[in-house]
């Protein structure tokens, strides 16, 4: 059985998927609340122990600091896994079209 | 201002805490600063708040504190911070606010309690190596008898739990309290961190029972300061005067045994005979010092007298001080001698030890060679006491 990764936390997915353009702090949560469509509401606390994550596994980077506030923003790695899940999560879909032959 | 403080709950209770600092903000109290036992609360309007515990996990050597950006994303989420106490950090925010709860995934929280598991896991390895190195010291110092240095030591701390009752029942509920309080830390934590591990939410308005935590940590906080206020009124009870020439106490003077010398101060320090009393919970005491010139001889004399509570403490007690006399090495260097009017004679050459109904004595003569082992035991038995 042909390995497609490791499944990815729903919470990576989307802080990926947002900081595809800069962003930092609430407005980060604001954007995923807004590509989530109004689904995904997390917390500070969640958000930020994601970001120290993976900004040690490199997915993702600090683009700039002004005061107190950090603004990130994806890195070439954190490109590819993000793709590498998407591309994952549509084989499965797919996979499972049967489900939407009632 | 006006400030009050209480109790909080312990640093696992995160829940229990939360409620806690809610519902005197309800009543008009707001927390201004947390201690690892105290809260401390000023008079404000009643107000409909919210209060966040975030816990920190610092590594290996660094400070407990929050980073700089995480306190600034609280902050632009609306939660502020309000104090911290060792890796609990309180943040609030008015009910009603945009606020999202800190963390929507308990298992995400879950991760946060590592620090303090590994603090609760830990805190025990400080203390036992103190304590290994106070054994150590002791088996390797000082000398011991054939029985061994474990012997010794429980022996002098039964001794001096004679002599020094309220100290070493302050030890005593000292270490018991903070043993417990570690050990139902410990607990609480891993069964909060298992519960919010396997995806169940943290309870932010939790049950509260009888048996709270809080009043538990009151009641032995209360324990504490009990044992030490006996043991400074113990210490109160001390006092000490010149030694009178003729006795006024349970003890005896060298002219009791029929030495008619003059006395002086001690050619070693100049110290001048005197009379020291204190009690304890478990006997009162009597300590002499004497210094007696004789033609051109100097004798002086040691004597510790205890009152038990009964005849069978103070034979106990006579037991124990063989072990730990000043002199003699161990028990085994004493001579056991009957006497008419006396229930335990114990002596050497320097040292006496002897037992009348609840009380005993301890006598040590230096410059005499023994002779006047004999008039000091008639002495003694010619004591009135009550």
């Amino acid at each position: 059985m042909a390995d497609i990764g490791q499944p990815m936390s729903e919470a990576a997915f989307y802080i990926l998927l947002a900081l595809l353009k800069p962003s930092h702090g609430y407005s980060m949560m604001a954007r995923i609340l807004e590509l989530s469509k109004g689904r995904v509401h997390m917390g500070p606390g969640t958000l930020y122990g994601a970001l120290t994550r993976m900004k040690k596994e490199g997915l993702i980077e600090l683009e700039s600091q002004d005061d107190r506030r950090k603004t990130y923003v994806i890195t070439d790695l954190g490109k590819q896994t993000l793709y590498a899940e998407y591309e994952r999560l549509k084989t499965m879909v797919f996979d499972a079209a049967v489900l939407e032959e009632g | 201002m006006k400030k009050i403080y209480r109790f909080n709950y312990g640093d696992y209770a995160i829940g229990e805490n939360e409620q806690f600092y809610e519902e005197m903000a309800k009543n008009g109290w707001k927390l201004k600063n947390r201690g690892q036992h105290l809260s401390s609360f000023v008079r404000s309007e009643p107000e409909d708040r919210l209060y966040r515990i975030e816990l920190s996990s610092p590594g290996f050597l660094e400070g407990a504190d929050l980073p700089e950006e995480q306190v600034e994303l609280y902050r632009e989420c609306g939660w502020e911070l309000v104090t911290s106490s060792g890796r609990v950090h309180v943040f609030t925010a008015l009910l009603g606010s945009t606020y999202p709860e800190l963390y929507e995934d308990p298992k995400q929280q879950a991760a946060t309690l590592k620090g303090l598991r590994r603090e609760y896991q830990l805190s025990w390895i400080p203390v036992l190596i103190l304590l290994l190195f106070q054994f150590f010291l002791y088996s390797s110092v000082t000398y011991h008898s054939s029985s061994g240095w474990w012997a010794d030591f429980t022996s002098e701390l039964a001794f001096r739990f004679y002599e020094d009752t309220a100290f070493i029942i302050l030890a005593a509920v000292w270490l018991l309290c903070a043993t417990f309080d570690l050990i139902y830390g410990a607990i609480r934590t891993t069964l909060l961190y298992r519960k919010l591990k396997s995806g169940k939410p943290l309870d932010h308005a939790p049950k509260r029972t009888k048996f709270d935590h809080r009043n538990l940590r009151m009641g032995l906080s209360m324990l504490i300061v009990v044992a030490f206020m006996h043991w400074g009124a113990q210490g109160l009870s001390y006092r000490e005067v010149p030694l009178p020439l003729e006795s006024d106490g349970p003890y005896i003077l060298i002219s009791d045994v029929g030495v008619e010398g003059e006395r002086i101060p001690s050619f070693v320090n100049g110290q001048e005979s005197y009379l020291r009393t204190n009690r304890s919970l478990m006997a009162t005491r009597w300590r002499t010092y004497e210094s007696v010139k004789l033609g051109s001889d100097d004798i002086w004399m040691y004597q510790t007298v205890y009152q038990l509570p009964d005849s069978e403490h103070a034979k106990k007690l006579a037991l124990l001080q063989l072990d730990n006399a000043v002199f003699a090495r161990d028990a085994s260097a004493f001579t056991k001698k009957t006497h008419p009017e006396l229930d335990l004679v114990y002596y050497t050459n320097i040292e006496m030890v002897c037992v009348k109904d609840n009380y005993m004595f301890f006598i040590e003569i230096i410059g005499a060679d023994g002779k006047y082992n004999e008039p000091v035991l008639d002495a003694i038995a010619s004591l009135e006491l009550n």
